[in-house]
């Protein structure tokens, strides 16, 4: 289980970017995290990959803090797609899944045949068997994108975060993508996904509100986006729509409130 | 495709090598210079131009090219900078006006040459310039704010760089007669190269280049980010400290030998990523091999250009590198 424990931190000015933030991520879960700018939900990631320590609280990993864990070892259990990040253009797509591999065999030890059935799956679950010899520079945004989630698959973790995963996409590739962690949790790895839209935090299983860095709303994604506190903190800002299909979240124009 | 690039590197440095060996005030037939090679190494006489003079001064430069080329390729994978390299980020002339001061403070500056000096003060000169070198990189990222902003990295490093060859000019002034040692450090110069230096400058790079090829994988991992380096389990502080000390240290061996030699690490990873691709597992040694070929071939053109005088290698590397640079710069903001 990942776990956040009455999680705070503070930036060095004192400002608080996150308070008393207590979660839980099981494996299967696909759990989203919303909220406007500012509000804490990529330093929540951050405290969660270990890239920052908590000033208050605790992170868990299997029931131990993630500062004690060996940073290999945590390489197995949690892996990271961010949003937009650098990536290495002259690669072949192979060889960037590959990377994945670095928590099971360090900066020296080559490839074995377990190295590289991780690799295949990596590449078959996100559709990029056929992009595997092309460079990372020739391949599309969408096709980039699943490269590099097909590296963070190849980790074989059995938590997967992701910073607005879905940023940058089209609709269809958007549609693409959401299907995919869908399945990724149902084949049992804890899924946490920062989202801007709440419309995609509507195809996870599990959705969290953040405000000014305190967790306002928990519960099923379809309560969180029609509840009090959402309507509160989005102010006049969305109109809710609801069809036979289901429901859509979209930003209001116009004057009518 | 890759075997052949490799074959092509290996024997682009032996000719190179060979060339060098037969170019001069007094040419040398290739059948000559392979003979004199051979029973030079079978233990016959040795035919002194060719063991004396030329054979030192190629394989000081491509010592030097290696350490620079790689040094170079190092700095670009780090800061995730295609423009990075030891001369543009200050790391050759800190270690340039270290070496000065070494040899300033000693009273050795009359002695001119690294290699006279380091008879009474053996280690202080390499180790002074390592200190400029590595302090001359801190200054530059700290005053670029940070590594992130590629171009005021090496806007910062520029300026760090023309700041610490104007000291070292102005500690060579202090005494007339330090004058023709200032060329030896500001503009690079491969005319004074024994054995000796062979020697001692192959020792340094043994320490410091040589761990270096094995950081292929974590300088690939690190195109990903830091925040994905992190999460792939690597010491991120260490290893990159690590790397800087590597390459820097490299460079300011280089540079405490045979003086300020520029843009060696800016051409020479670039022309080897269109060789060998961007797997830094490649690259690296790639570059050590390019920079190798590169610096014997400039020093043959700094020997002949104007002869019967001399060029200081460090002007044809230049001459080289500026027009490359402005071509890199050119693409970057297309």
């Amino acid at each position: 289980m990942l776990e956040a424990r009455r999680l705070g931190y503070s930036y060095a000015r004192g400002r608080r970017a996150l308070e008393g933030v207590s979660l839980e991520v099981r494996p299967g879960d696909w759990l989203a995290v919303l909220g406007p700018n500012g509000s804490g939900k990529t330093t929540l990631l951050n405290l969660f990959l270990g890239l920052l320590r908590p000033s208050a609280g605790a992170v868990l990993l299997d029931g131990r803090p993630l500062s004690s864990w060996r940073a290999a070892a945590r390489g197995r259990r949690l892996a990271y797609l961010p949003q937009n990040g650098p990536f290495p253009p002259g690669l072949s797509a192979r060889e960037v899944v590959r990377l994945g591999r670095l928590p099971y065999l360090g900066l020296w030890k080559s490839e074995g045949p377990d190295d590289e059935r991780a690799v295949d799956w990596a590449l078959e679950v996100t559709e990029c068997r056929d992009l595997s010899e092309r460079h990372l520079a020739e391949l599309s945004g969408g096709e980039r994108q699943r490269v590099l989630l097909a590296r963070a698959l190849a980790q074989r973790p059995a938590y997967l975060l992701l910073d607005e995963p879905t940023n940058h996409l089209d609709l269809h590739h958007q549609a693409e993508l959401l299907r995919l962690l869908g399945r990724l949790a149902a084949e049992g790895i804890g899924v946490v996904s920062v989202v801007h839209d709440p419309n995609h935090a509507l195809a996870a299983s599990r959705a969290v509100l953040l405000e000014n860095g305190r967790l306002v709303d928990e519960g099923a994604p379809g309560a969180v986006v029609t509840g009090a506190a959402f309507r509160r903190v989005y102010a006049g800002d969305v109109r809710l729509l609801a069809a036979e299909s289901g429901l859509a979240v979209l930003p209001r124009w116009g004057e009518e409130r | 495709m890759r075997a052949l690039g490799w074959l092509a590197l290996l024997t682009a440095l032996a000719v190179s090598v060979v060339l060098a060996v037969m170019v001069g005030s007094v040419s040398l037939g290739w059948a000559r210079v392979l003979t004199a090679l051979w029973d030079g190494l079978r233990g016959a006489a040795q035919d002194p131009i060719v063991w004396q003079i030329r054979l030192p001064r190629a394989l000081m430069a491509a010592l030097v090219g290696a350490a620079l080329g790689t040094a170079g390729a190092v700095y670009q994978g780090l800061f995730r900078n295609p423009l990075a390299d030891p001369y543009l980020m200050g790391a050759a002339s800190g270690a340039a006006f270290g070496a000065t001061l070494a040899l300033s403070l000693s009273g050795s500056l009359s002695g001119a040459y690294a290699s006279a000096v380091a008879l009474r003060w053996p280690a202080s000169v390499p180790l002074f310039a390592f200190a400029g070198a590595v302090a001359a990189v801190a200054l530059a990222v700290f005053l670029a704010g940070g590594v992130a902003r590629r171009y005021n990295l090496i806007l910062a490093g520029v300026v760090v760089g023309s700041v610490l060859i104007g000291l070292t000019t102005y500690l060579m002034m202090l005494d007339a007669d330090r004058v023709r040692a200032v060329f030896s450090y500001t503009l690079g110069n491969l005319a004074f190269s024994g054995w000796g230096d062979v020697r001692r400058l192959a020792l340094y790079l043994l320490a410091a280049l040589l761990p270096l090829f094995f950081f292929g994988r974590a300088l690939n991992a690190l195109q990903l980010g830091d925040a994905v380096a992190h999460t792939l389990g690597l010491p991120l502080a260490a290893l990159k400290a690590l790397l800087i000390l590597g390459a820097t240290l490299a460079t300011a061996a280089a540079v405490a030998q045979v003086g300020i030699i520029g843009f060696v690490g800016l051409i020479v990873p670039h022309t080897m990523r269109r060789l060998v691709g961007e797997d830094y597992r490649a690259l690296l040694p790639a570059s050590a091999l390019g920079g190798a070929v590169l610096l014997v071939l400039a020093d043959l053109l700094a020997r002949v250009l104007v002869r019967p005088a001399e060029l200081p290698v460090g002007v044809v590397t230049t001459m080289l590198g500026g027009p490359f640079f402005l071509y890199l710069l050119r693409r970057q903001r297309a």
